[in-house]
């Protein structure tokens, strides 16, 4: 049977006529299937910034990170000659200071 | 008087809601997250259910489905003309995608074989079982169909789209569909009272 025949409409409604307690199943499946279904999250657009950003902020971020560390000073746990002088000389003349009584202890705690 | 966050998400949500399909995609094609997230959450069950009865009731894949699609609707979100109605454009490219899975007919087959093999445990009261018995025969009779005529069956039947629609989302004239459905119906009434 050729079923791409051309069809006239009251063929069509009177069949669905016909059908009307199947096609009423139909539904309840229908209804069914969709119960079942619980949608999941979907963020395309979230995907898609986090395949922008990727690349291209990585190696910035990189490139960036090597260049301020190179251009920070190194750090060294030795106290170079001029600090531990000058911190020899404070602390000599603090010393001083309290031995003498130049410093008047009870009047630097009052202001 | 200041309102506070939640009652302007709200707001945002309900306002969202009471646009139409098309509203909501020129608001997604300007790049606006919340618009989209409206339409997915109306239109998500409603396709997850046609592509479980497209792809012989496999509910993973059905599921990875609907998300492929809305990531292609966001993708293609720019090319949506509002003079096209929503329904036909989702629905065809819902349709390509489970084109796209059968390419091949043996594929189909073999979901349609797994499906025709699995038998569903009931613990029910003999009413609702053969209530339940029946819903399961039809969807395997429906699944049994040819491809061509099933398509135009759910598309019509189960989507509620109208002929025009059908015949624009699968591609041939208002007449191959009309015949198609006819012949599904026929086919679907036959053996289903042969059943009984």
């Amino acid at each position: 049977m050729n079923i791409d025949r051309t069809m006239n409409d009251n063929e069509l409604k009177r069949m669905e006529q016909e059908s009307a307690e199947l096609l009423g199943l139909l539904r309840e499946v229908h209804d069914e299937d969709n119960a079942a279904i619980t949608p999941r999250q979907c963020k395309p657009y979230a995907q898609k910034v986090h395949r922008t950003i990727s690349p291209y902020w990585l190696v910035a971020a990189s490139v960036l990170g090597f260049v301020l560390g190179m251009a920070m000073p190194r750090g060294t746990n030795e106290v170079s000659e001029p600090t531990y002088t000058l911190l020899a000389d404070s602390s000599y003349t603090v010393g001083r200071s309290l031995a003498s009584g130049d410093v008047n202890f009870a009047l630097l705690v009052v202001k | 008087m200041k309102r506070s966050r939640s009652t302007m998400k709200r707001l945002t949500a309900n306002t969202l809601s009471a646009l139409t399909d098309a509203e909501l995609m020129q608001r997604i094609g300007r790049g606006e997250h919340k618009a989209f997230d409206t339409l997915y959450y109306r239109y998500a069950r409603r396709l997850g259910g046609f592509f479980l009865r497209m792809l012989a009731y496999d509910a993973a894949k059905a599921e990875d489905m609907v998300q492929e699609l809305f990531v292609r609707v966001w993708t293609h979100r720019k090319e949506y003309r509002s003079t096209q109605p929503f329904v036909t454009w989702i629905y065809t490219m819902a349709y390509n995608l489970c084109k796209n899975e059968y390419r091949h007919e043996a594929v189909r087959q073999t979901y349609v074989e797994q499906f025709l093999q699995r038998e569903e445990p009931t613990e029910e009261s003999s009413e609702a079982m053969e209530r339940d018995e029946l819903r399961q025969r039809l969807r395997q009779v429906v699944q049994s169909l040819p491809t061509a005529q099933r398509d135009a069956f759910l598309l019509h039947y189960d989507e509620e789209l109208t002929i025009p629609e059908v015949a624009h989302i699968v591609g041939c004239p208002e007449g191959t569909v009309k015949s198609r459905l006819y012949t599904a119906l026929e086919s679907v009434k036959r053996i289903m009272n042969e059943y009984r």
